[in-house]
């Protein structure tokens, strides 16, 4: 339970809060955004495996 | 390249044949029995999600916001997430409960006959410019690829062939609660024709286009501008909004809803696609850039909407031109389908059935739902229809569709009172519903009937640019407050005459309990929680022939027994399907296996389901009510009358 509120959080900040600033810049290779969605989807079956279990 | 209309008819026509073939493959065992319970065919059915919207319209979006098309299904990706707390807890209702609809959702966690009703007229409300939205997509991709404006002939057959593919597999079965395994099988079959389609595409401009993804980078490098187009609109735009709104979406809007919930043949498979899902989006949201800087680069003049469509016209393969027309299709028929029968269950048991009073004995109950609910298919499409003539150029695809999300997000605030909060009430949930709904209305569709775009009409632009907000970030924060205050005043401030009645105080744990962390954290298996303790007395009313048998098997139709003379059923609301309510004419004896309320003298008109279709069996059932009034016909199925000795009948509530 604790691992999906986590994820939830970091997802949230890294998604919805002035950090999307940091990822959103042109400098940055096009597929950043893709890249970091994937590394969250990744994270899921970790984040619920225990609950799962 | 220029294609005929006949000619797209013609392959939409095969197309969608082929899709029946699908369906009546699975209905009839053809394909293996393993496939439409297989966790990846429950992933792809999901991918009901990515309408038209998705597979034309991200592209238009892509170029007028940057990344923030990725917004959509970012917020779907969060809600995902918190599946085991949020969708997982609504899956056990769903299913323990033998709900149908988000609308039976409500009617039961807040005992109220008018939640069912304002959810579904809202429901029918917002989700219909979603449907003009698919059938206008059809009709303009079909205009794009024969360069003239597509024949009324192209998106009415179209509409035609839906309503009967939904007759057909949507609406097969007289209970909405079976499983249409040969609809999953097939919308399923539409999510992989969609990413193939889309896939087919990038591959090709990055190949054809570019000349290699090395091609694709020095491009960039080159065209900084293109680039920075992606971000800059996404830094500015009201990313936080949509990933509000997208959130709500993912598990709120009906079609999803009805994919995710009423159509979950295993609910292990849900755990399967919290990751799996939001990668498939991911892979076929990988595209949409790549196709837009083909786009670019190319000039190729279309309509950004469908630059999909112009990088295979492009191509001149004439194939892939048509695969890729066909995954439109796919896109719009797959959401028109699944939203129509989500939206007709909804409309039938809580709009039709409590409006057309008592039927007479000599109509065939059974079939006369069927039938109604296959009318209302029609019906919905018709208007999907009818709406996108009259908005037939109003707006951009996108925004017809956000109009929708907005709608659908407010049951959010609903929702969450129903899984975390005991103490919310019917009466703040109906009040947030109409505020928020009202101020939906107001900003969002006023304008638009006005004329002008979602919004934009001169006195809800001033508000939101008074308000210094985007119009999307304006009306999702407004409507949503409003929504939630309006739903926590109400239920705090009437929270005291909902508290009177034990039984509703009860079903209220029920539903909360469902959600609460401490089950999650510690799941256990079906059924949940809360189990009434069973009273030593069982009751009868007087004269009943009521008795339970537990070894029954259960009839799969309620005509099995609709010769029987009188009807049996105990506490319907909590285990049966609740298709609809009963009229005040109607004598009903409920007898429940927990003390009835002493004083309480309005819990037996809270929740008054007319009808009911008891479709499972469960060992715990006790024996129940009796009445002679036919509107119990229904459920006494589920149960065997026979004479009870010395029947008393204490504590029946008529």
């Amino acid at each position: 339970m604790e691992r999906t509120f986590l994820l939830f959080g970091l997802s949230l900040l890294v998604l919805a809060f002035p950090v999307t600033g940091w990822w959103l810049r042109a400098t940055l290779p096009w597929y950043l955004p893709f890249l970091i969605w994937l590394v969250i989807i990744l994270l899921i079956p970790w984040a619920h495996r225990r609950i799962d279990n | 390249m220029i294609l005929s209309a006949p000619g797209l008819f013609l392959s939409s026509l095969l197309y969608l044949s082929l899709l029946f073939l699908v369906a009546y493959a699975t209905e009839k065992h053809w394909l293996p029995a393993w496939l439409p319970r297989h966790p990846a065919i429950y992933v792809l059915s999901l991918g009901v999600y990515a309408t038209t919207w998705s597979f034309y319209g991200s592209a238009g979006y892509a170029d007028s916001n940057g990344f923030m098309f990725l917004t959509v299904y970012l917020g779907l990706t969060l809600a995902f997430i918190l599946s085991p707390v949020l969708l997982s807890p609504i899956l056990r209702l769903v299913r323990e409960y033998q709900l149908t609809s988000l609308a039976d959702l409500f009617a039961f966690r807040f005992r109220s006959q008018t939640a069912g009703v304002l959810v579904t007229l809202f429901m029918l409300a917002g989700t219909l410019p979603y449907i003009s939205l698919q059938i206008r997509a059809v009709t303009e991709s079909a205009s794009v690829l024969t360069q003239q404006f597509a024949p009324q002939y192209l998106s009415l057959s179209f509409c035609v062939l839906i309503v009967l593919f939904g007759v057909l597999f949507g609406a097969r079965h007289i209970s909405p609660r079976e499983k249409h395994q040969g609809l999953v099988v097939a919308i399923a079959f539409e999510s992989l024709v969609k990413l193939l389609a889309l896939i087919l595409v990038a591959v090709v401009a990055i190949t054809g286009i570019f000349g290699g993804i090395g091609g694709l980078g020095e491009w960039l490098d080159s065209h900084p501008e293109a680039l920075e187009a992606m971000y800059t609109p996404a830094r500015e735009g009201p990313w936080v909004s949509v990933l509000i709104l997208s959130f709500a979406a993912a598990f709120l809007l009906p079609r999803q809803f009805h994919m995710l919930f009423t159509e979950n043949i295993s609910p292990g498979t849900l755990s399967r696609a919290a990751w799996g899902f939001p990668l498939f989006l991911l892979v076929l949201n990988l595209a949409i850039p790549i196709v837009l800087w083909a786009a670019i680069k190319q000039n190729l003049g279309t309509v950004p909407d469908y630059h999909v469509l112009g990088i295979a016209r492009h191509t001149g393969s004439a194939a892939l031109t048509i695969f890729v027309f066909l995954g439109g299709v796919s896109a719009a028929s797959a959401m028109i389908i699944v939203s129509t029968l989500a939206l007709a269950g909804m409309t039938v048991n809580h709009l039709i059935l409590p409006a057309t009073g008592t039927l007479d004995t000599s109509v065939n109950l059974y079939r006369w739902l069927l039938w109604g609910r296959r009318t209302i298919i029609a019906v919905l499409v018709f208007a999907g229809y009818g709406f996108f003539l009259a908005f037939e150029r109003s707006s951009q695809l996108v925004q017809l569709g956000l109009i929708s999300f907005v709608a659908v997000a407010q049951f959010l605030p609903g929702i969450i009172g129903t899984l975390f909060w005991p103490g919310a009430n019917r009466n703040g949930f109906i009040a947030g519903l109409v505020g928020g709904g009202l101020t939906w209305f107001i900003v969002l569709i006023l304008p638009l009937l006005a004329g002008a775009g979602p919004g934009e009409g001169p006195a809800q632009a001033a508000l939101w640019e008074i308000a210094g907000q985007n119009k999307w970030t304006f009306s999702t924060l407004v409507s949503l407050s409003i929504n939630g205050t309006l739903f926590v005043l109400l239920s705090v401030l009437t929270g005291q005459d909902a508290a009177r009645c034990a039984p509703s105080r009860s079903s209220h744990r029920i539903a909360a309990g469902c959600g609460s962390l401490r089950r999650v954290s510690s799941p256990r298996p079906w059924p949940p929680l809360w189990a009434p303790k069973p009273q030593s007395t069982r009751y009868s009313a007087p004269g009943t022939t009521c008795r339970w048998q537990k070894k029954k098997p259960t009839p799969r139709r309620w005509h099995d027994c609709a010769s029987a003379s009188s009807a049996t059923c105990r506490d319907c609301w909590a285990h049966t399907l609740l298709a609809t309510w009963l009229k005040p004419a109607c004598r009903l004896t409920v007898i429940t296996n927990y003390p009835l309320p002493k004083g309480c003298a309005s819990w037996k008109n809270a929740w008054r389901p007319r009808v009911a279709i008891c479709e499972d069996w469960r060992p715990n059932w006790t024996p129940c009510a009796a009445t002679t009034d036919r509107c119990w016909r229904i459920c006494q199925w589920a149960f065997v009358r026979s004479p009870l000795p010395a029947a008393s009948p204490p504590g029946t509530a008529s």
